[in-house]
């Protein structure tokens, strides 16, 4: 009896010590690609996956897709849609290694909205400039599981679309998020960046077009490096 | 012969105590639909106090989009703008007074009453100056204070 409650004890422990080494190995994930521009210093990923990747990475809006910002109240009645046709993002990444990283740009073109039919259409940008850059950090995820996909935390993003309503002249609308969480899929071919329903927060007294939240849609393919792993 | 007795007296019993809760049912019911009498907890507050909020939200957003839409063919400007805003004014102006009025009717958090009582004097004292000066219901700062403070108190849907 004193056996199998010393060895309960020692399952309980186990499993405690490989939460923690799980979850450390999630705090910090290698970006990894097989371009070979650009990789100081020169670690070997996975196999297939190349090397440690620092440098630029820039990513465009995926063919034959929309970037749309839903603009909903609380209980999620939309109070207006943005559609953009393009949009294009840029960054570094600063140290692979621990996949830590900026992004310095993200623009949003070819953007309509039926809220929006005024001459002046709908413009909508971001924050991100080499001035302001937004810190980003890779991780797994699933925490401890290398397949090569990975989140990516983009601290304090800040976003907005100016409308021109027509009848009522301008309206713009700010979000702000503490943590946008893109997810990105690994490939060798068509690395993806993917922002599913990421939900901002509209900053205060705003119109009312603008809603209570956001939630931002869009898919990005990584063009610069060709490839690109997060593991 | 005794416990058969027994056996109907109770039965007569647990009938008698299902009327009796019966009709309490319906007493309790009767009473929470005609007031808000019942003092709430702070998460009831929030709950009721959101959804109001949210549902402004959406009639405001509502109101707005359908004079947009029907609003296409005319031409804008200057004095465009200022004659939609006063077609709409008194759309808005009745959207908010019934917001700021069911709010009111909230029974108020037992645990702060006081600071949600000055949330709802806010937003009366808001509107009251949007009724004077509809212009602010455009520029999303007719119930900025308001806003302020009912945000940090945690009624965050009330971003109206």
């Amino acid at each position: 009896m004193k056996y199998v409650k010393m060895f309960a004890l020692a399952a309980v422990a186990v499993t405690a010590l490989v939460a923690v080494a799980a979850s450390s190995a999630s705090a910090s994930a290698k970006v990894c690609s097989t371009a070979t521009t650009a990789h100081t210093p020169t670690t070997a990923c996975t196999a297939g996956h190349g090397w440690v990747y620092q440098g630029k990475i820039s990513a465009k809006l995926k063919t034959g897709t929309n970037a749309v910002l839903k603009a909903t109240t609380g209980g999620g009645f939309v109070t207006s849609t943005v559609t953009c046709t393009g949009s294009e993002s840029e960054g570094e990444v600063t140290n692979g290694t621990t996949g830590t990283g900026k992004l310095t740009k993200l623009t949003f073109t070819g953007c309509s909205s039926s809220s929006c039919s005024g001459a002046g259409g709908v413009t909508a940008s971001s924050t991100a400039s080499a001035a302001t850059p937004w810190a980003a950090t890779a991780t797994t995820t699933i925490p401890g599981t290398e397949n090569g996909n990975g989140i990516m935390d983009v601290s304090n993003a800040t976003g907005q679309f100016t409308c021109d309503t027509g009848i009522f002249g301008h309206v713009t609308c700010k979000y702000e998020v503490s943590t946008a969480q893109p997810h990105v899929t690994g490939s060798d071919t068509e690395p993806l960046i993917v922002a599913n329903a990421i939900i901002l927060t509209t900053e205060p007294n705003q119109n009312s077009l603008c809603g209570a939240h956001a939630s931002w849609t869009a898919t990005y393919k990584v063009t610069t490096p060709s490839s690109l792993w997060v593991e | 012969m005794k416990q058969r007795q027994f056996v109907i007296f109770l039965a007569a019993m647990f009938a008698l105590a299902m009327f009796a809760g019966g009709c309490g049912g319906d007493a309790e019911s009767s009473s929470d639909s005609s007031s808000e009498a019942r003092a709430l907890t702070k998460a009831e507050f929030l709950k009721r106090g959101n959804a109001l909020c949210d549902k402004a939200l959406a009639a405001q957003a509502s109101v707005i989009n359908k004079a947009i839409a029907e609003g296409e063919s005319q031409s804008s400007g200057a004095s465009g703008e200022e004659n939609a805003e006063a077609i709409v004014a008194d759309d808005l102006l009745e959207v908010d007074r019934k917001m700021v009025q069911e709010l009111s009717e909230l029974a108020l958090p037992t645990s702060d009453e006081r600071a949600a009582e000055k949330i709802i004097e806010q937003f009366e004292a808001d509107l009251e100056e949007a009724e004077g000066d509809p212009g602010k219901l455009f520029s999303g700062g007719a119930f900025k204070k308001a806003e302020a403070v009912a945000i940090d108190y945690g009624l965050r849907g009330c971003r109206v």
